[in-house]
Parts: structure tokens; sequence; C-alpha cells
């Protein structure tokens, strides 16, 4: 099946295609969210919608890294606007034979395959919808 | 030529499918009605070949519509939408004049074999 | 050929579930006033839902249906057996029925409701004697859901070849319908591929057969999982290029807003995307009363139709057609002995002989009718096979003619007859023809998303022609008229486009008020009080946002009235009352506002407990409470955790509160007022705004962020030193006319970091729950009136927020909720 493949740093990451509305790049500011958890980067005007923009690497607890994020990756999520900030956009490769990825497990990971030799982490989209909703109600 | 029909059901559910299937059939549908009484209004109006008329309505049973239509035009083509249990009603509407019946849930092939019987197409 | 269903379902979904509500509706409306209209209303909706489900497939839907026609019928026959017991048996159905169709509308099967099902048959029996009929269910298929036309049409159903349905009657006696008919295995079956088929997707076991199966399933929602969200999950047919592999080079990409050809995955965004809630928009279509002339022109219309017996039919039309009246001397009268058969494929052989026996006494006189007219109706026809003789003057010719173009008859034999002539049998006794009337609005339907994506895309057509204005200053003195004159006009054209879009958005309070007289007998029932509930002015409009959200707060006051405002018949009758306690709703539009009064006739609320209960949990110092009007003190029942109710009930414990009541309303830009008398009653009045699209706002700056603050909530602004400000012990004190007010950081309430300030700030003088409040911000940007968005998802989990917009700079700023701020 085709995914869109991104990166965190160097660790690549696949979204199936299907999942995803469009890759932008990322506005000059966002506009902060009152009282948000801190992995809310923000929210930006995407021709009038107001899209919320999570941060990938804080979502899933990554360690902090040099590069700047470069691109935010739209969710297709029907009324919900939501991206994720992540490093860079690869482009779409086809990945087959998605296995469970070892270690402690999120909802938001849906296993890991190898692509042209490399490993890649396959995201899972209602996961990520759901860990994204997470962090607001445990954040009360 | 196509010939020309007219749906009545109060259901827009149920003119969706039929006007599906009389589409699929070669047929032309010409108007639509949501009511006996409207029904008698369009018949008036745009004499189709055909009238397919639903018994339960509002304001005005298809039953009571089809006597008006056959009053007005005697050679009107009224066929009864109809559902079982409802064998009584639907010989009323024979009684008032309908020519035919089709019976719910409608096939397609049932409604198109009655519809073209009656219009003499087979 | 089995039909795809499919693209039906989202018309089903939307009408049955109308039918349905109004059914209940009618139930409710039935006990208090039993008029046959009422139960033909309620029988025309049982009815046209089983049609409609044994249409779609959805057995338990069409049996459940069928049983609640049938319960209804036997009321029609006979209101005096009606009792509570059957209004509510009947709503649990309607209630049940609605589920159903929540479940297919979610993809999933509707559940077989076998209990349900048992009582209404008995209940049936015992009421008239009679049996259970079955109920026939069409076998559908169904693709893919949204699906475009007909493009996956059966791929994903496992349907197989297609075979004859239909003729098999799915065999349903009270309680013992079998979930395992055919008719169900095949819906099912439908379904539960497509499942299979996003299952495949999500799972990743991409082999080449599930990847076959999720392209066959045809260019639809892209993540099968989404759907099961969504409420209507199935309407919108939506093309994804995704699907089909668009490349995605990353070197076209752009920053977002600074051109429209930013790269996407999928095309436009989904207009018509998967969720389609349903909006009834506008009573548009009205229907029109039977004009008073309309008579006179029937009798005109029949004066002119040529008598068919003196002007006989044009031949060409007589072979088409069964002639309608006994036709003229075409011959010698002469008998004949006729044989027909009724295919034993034929649903309803009582009908189809019936219409035989029309057309050919339409012909002449039938004598010797074998099995007897009855018997025929009554489907008793053994083998199929009638015999009749008839004497005419149309010949063995037309005896033939008129039974040829009669599907399912197959005429045996027509023979000259030398027997005896017997009596005529007598013409069958028409039923009472069951016309009736009904106020049935016919209506619009447009998604409601569909409105706020029209809202969205004028409101984004609004900034593009702000932004050429501004482009426009910097053109050279000559070159900027021609420009202005075209911002002008589509300045105007886009307002225009937003007047009318603000219109279709906008829809009938009945919409919400339509489900408190059920909810009324529920809560009344439940406490045993007993309450008239009188609705007036329902049929004003308001936008479709506003109304969404009033729902729960109508009904919460609507619950506060009957249970805690309403006394018991014996208290009320000791209190020299009716037992019968009345609410009453009443809608009234004032210039630009709705104004919904909800009153009731109770024990009145008592302003000194209110505030003592306030003072108690210590949101009110004893001072404040001595000068608290009575009016302010009613307001105080609003504050979390301040009730005089003696006990907290399931029913108004339940879902929102007082508090949350009074934050919906002012989130919408309304106010809320509470009067009352002890002994006399309690109202609560809601003035509302006609459309939420557009609020008044005072914007303020904090750090670097800009936030809006509803100048409906803003008393004014003043400038002060802060470090200069007395306080108690933590808090800041501000000045302000004759009082001091409590002082809050707007980026502390917020959680913005900015800079540390020294001399003079300005202040926001704000009303908040409990008094009024200073926020301290870092600047004023003066007031503007922007297009309110309401949060979507995640946002509106945070509490503090009502809402977002875009500024014209295209930056978007949050709309703060200054008293959920300070409270949560």
């Amino acid at each position: 099946m085709r995914h869109v493949i991104f990166r965190v740093e160097k660790e690549r990451y696949g979204l199936p295609l299907s999942a995803v509305r469009e890759v932008v790049v990322p506005p000059e500011r966002f506009t902060r969210v009152p009282r948000a958890p801190s992995a809310i980067t923000g929210v930006m005007n995407l021709r009038g919608r107001v899209v919320t923009v999570v941060e990938l690497r804080q979502l899933l607890s990554l360690p902090e890294g040099p590069t700047p994020p470069a691109r935010v990756v739209l969710l297709d999520r029907g009324r919900r606007d939501l991206g994720l900030l992540v490093t860079d956009v690869d482009g779409i490769e086809a990945v087959e034979r998605v296995s469970t990825a070892p270690g402690k497990l999120t909802p938001a990971i849906r296993g890991v395959a190898r692509l042209g030799g490399l490993g890649v982490t396959v995201l899972d989209p209602e996961g990520l919808d759901a860990a994204v909703v997470a962090l607001f109600t445990h954040s009360k | 030529m196509a010939k020309r029909v007219l749906v009545v059901d109060d259901a827009i559910f149920m003119r969706n499918m039929i006007k599906d299937i009389f589409a699929s059939g070669g047929f032309e549908v010409v108007g639509e009605a949501a009511n006996g009484l409207e029904a008698v209004e369009k018949y008036k109006e745009l004499k189709p070949d055909l009238t397919t008329m639903d018994i339960v309505m509002p304001f005005k049973s298809g039953i009571e519509a089809t006597r008006e239509i056959i009053k007005a035009d005697s050679s009107a083509v009224v066929i009864m939408c109809s559902a079982l249990g409802q064998e009584s009603l639907v010989m009323e509407a024979i009684e008032a004049g309908a020519s035919d019946f089709i019976v719910k849930p409608f096939r397609a092939e049932d409604v198109l074999a009655v519809v073209k019987k009656v219009l003499g197409e087979t | 050929m089995t039909m795809d269903m499919s693209r039906y379902l989202g018309l089903f979904i939307s009408e049955a579930t109308d039918h349905l509500e109004a059914l209940g509706r009618d139930l409710v409306q039935l006990e208090r006033e039993g008029t046959a209209t009422v139960v033909d209303s309620m029988f025309r909706h049982a009815h046209s839902v089983k049609g409609m489900a044994s249409s779609m497939g959805f057995e338990p839907i069409a049996v459940l249906a069928h049983r609640v026609e049938d319960l209804v019928d036997a009321v029609r026959q006979d209101r005096g057996r009606l009792d509570r017991d059957v209004v509510d048996l009947l709503l649990t159905a309607a209630d049940t029925m609605l589920a159903q169709v929540r479940a297919v509308a979610e993809s999933k099967p509707a559940d077989e409701a076998s209990v349900l099902l048992t009582q209404l048959g008995n209940r049936y029996i015992a009421m008239t004697g009679k049996g259970l009929a079955t109920t026939r269910v069409a076998k559908t298929t169904m693709s893919k859901p949204a699906a475009t036309d007909g493009a996956s049409t059966g791929t994903a159903s496992g349907d197989g070849p297609a075979r004859p349905a239909g003729d098999t009657a799915v065999e349903g006696p009270a309680g013992t319908t079998k979930p395992g008919t055919e008719s169900t295995a095949q819906a099912g079956g439908g379904a539960a591929s497509t499942s299979e088929a996003a299952g495949a997707q999500a799972s990743g076991d991409t082999g080449s057969v599930a990847e076959k199966v999720a392209k066959g399933t045809g260019a639809g929602t892209p993540s099968g999982t989404s759907r099961s969200q969504s409420p209507v999950g199935i309407a919108g047919p939506t093309v994804d290029l995704a699907a089909q592999g668009l490349p995605l080079p990353p070197d076209l990409l752009t920053p977002p807003g600074t051109s429209p050809n930013v790269v996407s995955a999928s095309g436009v965004p989904s207009v018509g995307a998967a969720e389609g809630a349903v909006a009834v928009v506008a009573a548009a279509l009205g229907l029109v009363e039977p004009p008073p002339n309309d008579l006179v022109d029937r009798l005109k219309d029949a004066a002119s139709v040529p008598v068919p017996a003196q002007t006989p039919p044009p031949a060409e039309v007589r072979s088409v057609l069964p002639p309608r009246v006994p036709a003229e001397a075409r011959g010698p009268m002469q008998r004949w002995a006729v044989r027909l058969r009724i295919a034993p494929t034929c649903q309803v052989p009582g009908v189809r002989a019936f219409l035989v026996h029309k057309r050919l006494t339409n012909l002449g006189t039938l004598v010797d009718l074998r099995p007897a007219l009855e018997e025929l109706k009554a489907g008793r026809i053994p083998d199929g096979y009638i015999q009749l003789e008839l004497e005419t003057t149309a010949g063995d010719t037309g005896i033939h003619a008129s039974l040829k173009n009669v599907v399912d008859v197959e005429v045996v034999s027509v023979k000259p007859a030398v027997a005896a002539p017997a009596p005529v049998v007598a013409a069958p006794a028409a039923e009472a023809a069951r016309a009736a009337n009904d106020a049935t609005a016919r209506t619009v339907r447009v998604r409601t998303e569909l409105l706020d994506y029209f809202l969205d895309t004028v409101g984004e057509l609004m900034l593009a022609t702000a932004r050429l204005r501004e482009v426009g200053k910097v053109l050279p003195e000559n070159a900027r008229p021609a420009l202005e004159e075209g911002v002008y006009r589509l300045h105007t054209l886009v307002k225009d486009l937003h007047d009318k879009v603000m219109t279709a958005r906008m829809t009938p309070l009945s919409l919400i008020t339509d489900r408190l007289p059920r909810a009324a007998r529920d809560i009344a029932r439940r406490k045993e009080r007993e309450v008239d509930l009188v609705i007036t002015g329902a049929e004003i409009e308001l936008d479709r946002a506003i109304l969404d959200e009033l729902a729960d707060p109508l009904m919460h006051l609507l619950r506060n009235c009957i249970d805690h405002g309403l006394e018991s018949p014996e208290e009320r009758v000791a209190a020299k009352k009716g037992p019968r306690g009345r609410v009453l709703v009443a809608v009234k539009r004032a210039r630009d506002r709705v104004i919904i009064e909800i009153e009731d006739d109770g024990r009145g609320m008592d302003p000194a407990k209110l505030k003592s209960a306030a003072v108690a949990r210590g949101l009110l110092s004893v001072e404040n409470a001595a000068r608290m009007s009575d009016r302010e003190a009613f307001l105080l029942s609003c504050l979390p955790g301040v009730s005089t109710a003696k006990d907290i009930t399931d029913i108004s414990g339940r879902g929102v509160g007082m508090d949350a009541v009074k934050r919906v309303v002012e989130n919408v830009g309304g106010t809320l007022e509470i009067d009352s008398e002890k002994g006399r009653g309690t109202r609560f009045t809601l003035r509302l705004p006609l459309t939420v699209a557009v609020v008044h706002l005072l914007l303020v700056e904090v750090g670097d962020e800009v936030f809006g603050l509803p100048i409906a909530k803003v008393v004014g602004a003043t400038e002060a030193d802060g470090e200069a400000l007395s306080r108690s012990r933590e808090t800041a004190l501000l000045p302000h006319g004759n009082s001091l007010l409590p002082v809050h950081s707007l980026d502390t309430l917020v959680g913005v970091p900015a800079p540390p300030r020294q001399g003079a700030r300005p202040f926001v003088v704000m009303d908040a729950d409990s008094g009024r409040v200073a926020l301290a911000v870092d600047r004023l940007l003066g007031q503007e009136e922007v297009v309110l968005k309401p949060l979507s998802r995640p946002l509106d989990l945070l509490p503090g927020l009502s809402g977002v917009t875009i500024l014209g700079s295209g930056r978007p700023v949050f709309i703060l909720d200054v008293p959920r701020l300070l409270s949560a």
C-alpha cells in the first residue's frame, strides 16, 4: 500500500497515502493555543480553515534534535483539521509487510516495515488522532 | 420516443428509486409528486403516458388521486405502488380505475415487466 | 438482477429518521388528544419506514416497522384499545428503530429487537385476535459506501451472480424472526466485506488480493475507519486522488496562504466528505393547500372529457388499454367460458385475480366465477386456476386483448359456453377512503458540513477581497481606479453571497423543540408529575450553528422546570393550583434577536436560599450578597455547585448543569435571565443573536499573541500602573467606579509567556460569573467585527475558548471565554 514517507530528524515514518490530505510548509509563525499541551505547536490558517498542528516529535516522546521542522503533514480526518509537524517529507512509497514494532507500543504506531533496506515506522491515523485527543483530556 | 412517466410517492427515497428504475428501462420521468393533491395537478399538467401511484400519502390518498385522474382522463394509465398487506387498498384502487399494481419492495425487472406489459410493449 | 442500494442509503437514513421522530411526536400527542388524524399520520410514518427499510434490505427495521404499523392500524380501527402501555411500547419501538437506523448509518448491522417484536406481536394478537403477517424484505446489494455512481457496484459485496430475489417471503412471526435469513445475510455480507477491505488497508496486510479489494471498492472514503466515526458516513461521494496515487513531489511545496496552488495529495478539500449530518434547512417547498376553486376546476375538467360511451377511444389506444366501460355492440352478445391461470410466482394472486375480474367485468357480465370473488380476493385460488363465464359482445379476441397486457396471467382457453346463466356476482364493497390531512412540510436537505463549507469559503472570499484592496494601495495613482472599481464590485457580490449563505443556514427552532414533548412526558412520568407543555413560535428560524448548540441547554431547562420547578399534584392542590403543571416554551423574534422563554407555574426560586448557598461555598461575600438584587441572585443558580434543589435526581443530575446552560448561551453571543416568584413559577429568558457568524471583539495583545474578547462582556478599559495597585493577599485590586476589582493577568490565564512590565498598562474590565474582573493585557488593538468559526476537535476540549476567527491579515485568533478561563 502506498504511504507518505517523512522524517523526524533521521527517523523515517510512514502514513497511508489515503490518510494524508496534503503536505504544506509551516507558516512563519503559529498562533499559540491557550492552555494547550506543549506538543501542540499552535494553529495555522490553511485557506480559511484553522488547522491544529502537533509536533510529531513530542507526540511520540522522541528526543529533541537540531533540525527545525520544515513540513506539515495534514491528516484527512473529516472535519478534524489536524497537522503533524515533521522534519521533512521524502515522498510516496509502497510499503509492504508491516510487522509489530519492538518495545513499548503506543496506539499511534502500527508497526515497522523495511523500505529500500532501511526501517520505517508505520503510523496509525486513528491512533494518532486518539493520541492527540488524549493529550487534551489528560492535561485537565 | 421514450414513454413519459409521472412518479407519485411521499418518500423522496422511493421516488428516487423508482426514477432510477425507469431511467434504466429507457423511460423518461417527466415529473414527480409527493401527495395525492400534487399528483392530480401534475397529471393534468403533464399528461404522462404512465403514472406510478403510492397509496398511503398525506393530504389525499393515492386511491382518491387515481379516482380523480381517471375521472379527468379515462385513458390514464395509473400503476399502484403497494406493500404486502395492502391488498384491499389495491383492489379499491383497481375499482377506482388503476390499470395495474406493483408490490414493494420493488425489483427493477418486476416493475419494468408490469409497466411494459401494461403499455403493450411486450 | 439485484439493485445496488448504497446510493439510497443517505436518503434512507435521513428520511427514515424524520419519519421515526415524527412518529414519536405523534405518539406523545396521541396520548393527549387521540384524534384520528394523529393515528393516520402515525400509520403513514410506520408504513413509510417499513417500505423504505424493506427496499433497502434492512430486515430488522422492516419487521419492526411492520409490527408497529399493525399495532397502529389496530388502534386506528378502535381507539379504545389505546392505553399508556401501548404508547410506551410504541415509543420504545420508535426509539429502537431510530437506533437501528443509526446503526446502519454507521455500517453496522441493525440489532434484531426480538423481545420487542414479541411484545408488539402479542399485543396485536391480544387486541385483534388475528395472526401476524410476514414482512417481505428485498435482497440488496450494497457497494462500498461513498462510492461514486455505480463505479464499484457489487465488487465488494461478494454477492456473486445475481439471483432472483424477493419472491420468497421471509417468515417473520413475532419474536421468532431469525437473523439467518438470506436477505440479512446478504446485506450483512456486503457490509462485512467492505470493512474487510478497510481492515486490510489498516492492517497493512497488503497482499495483492487485499489491494484489489480496496481498489475495487472504488474511489471512496480513503480511510475506511473514519467512516465509523461519522454519523452518516456513507452519504457524500468524494473523489480522492490520493487513492489513485498522485505523486507528491516535495519541491512543489509552497507555504500555506501565500498562493492557492499548494500541493494537495487529495486534490480539493473534500467538500462533501464523509460526515453527513443532515440539516433540514427550510420548509422551502411548502405544500400547496387545495385552492378554493379546485372543485370548480375539477368539474370543468370532468365536463370537458368526452363521455366514453358515446365516443369510444381510438382503436390504437384500446389495444393497449383495457376498455373501462362495457364496449358498445361490436358483435353479437355471446357467452364465453374462460379458463385462466395466475402464475405461481405471483406475490399477490388475490389482487391479480381481482384485476382480471375487473377487466372482464368491463367487457360484459360475469357469471359463474370459480373460485368465488371473495375467495379470489383472499388469494385462495387452488393452483392458480380460475374459471368463469362471460356474456359479452367483445368476442374471444376482445377477451384475449383485455388480458394480454396483464403480467402473471395466462389465458388457458376461451371457448363458447352453453350453460345456463347464473346469478351475477356481487361487486366488492369498497372500503372507506383513507384520505388524511397532514402538516408535513417539504424540506430541502443540505448537509450541515456543506453549509459550514459555504460559510468558510465565503469568509475566505471576503479575506481575499480585503487583501486585493490592500495590494491596490501600493499601485501607482493612475492604475488604481480600475482595480478599485473591480474590488468594489467583488466586495458587493461577496457580501451578497454571504447574506444568501447566512439565509440558507437559518433553521426553524422546531428542529430542537420537537423533541421536548417526548422528553417532558418521560421526565414527568418518572417524577410522577403531571405537565402540559405548550410550545409557541417554533417556526422561528435561527442559524443552524446556534440551534445545534441550544439543543442540550433547552432540554436541561425543561428538566429543571418539571423536575425542580413543578410541585407534585398533591402539593399543587394544597397550594390551590390545578394538579397539572404547565410549562410554556415561547419563541419570539425581536429585531435581530430571537427570544426563547421557558416558563413553569411551579414553586419558584428563593433568592435568599441561593445567596446563602453561594456564601456558604465561598463564591460570594456576605456584603455582596446583601447588595444583590433578586434577579442577580437567581443567576447564582448558574454557578457550579449552587442549587437549591432538595435532591439531586437522576433526571436533573445528568448532562449539563445550569452553569453549562449559561455558558453555551453566552458563547453563541446570547444572554440568560432568570425571573422567579415564590409560589408562582420561574421563567428563563434566552436572548440569542440570529446568527453566530459575526461577533464584535475587542482585540488585545499579550506577549506576541492576539486574543479576542467579546465586546458584549467588556465593561470598559482603563490604564493603571500594575505595581502601584493595592492588594488583598495575592490578588491585586483595581479601582473601578466605586469598587475594587480583582486583577487577573491575561498572560498567566492563557499560559502565554509575556515579559514583565513596568509602569502603566491597560486593563480590560469584564463581566464574569461572580461579578466584574480586570484583565491585565499588554496592548489594546481595537474593536473588530469578525466571522466566528466553531472550534473543531481537539480544540473544543480546551476550557476557556469560545471560538476562533481569522483576521484580515490571515492570522488565526482565539476568542476567549473569560469566566471559564477564570474557573477552570
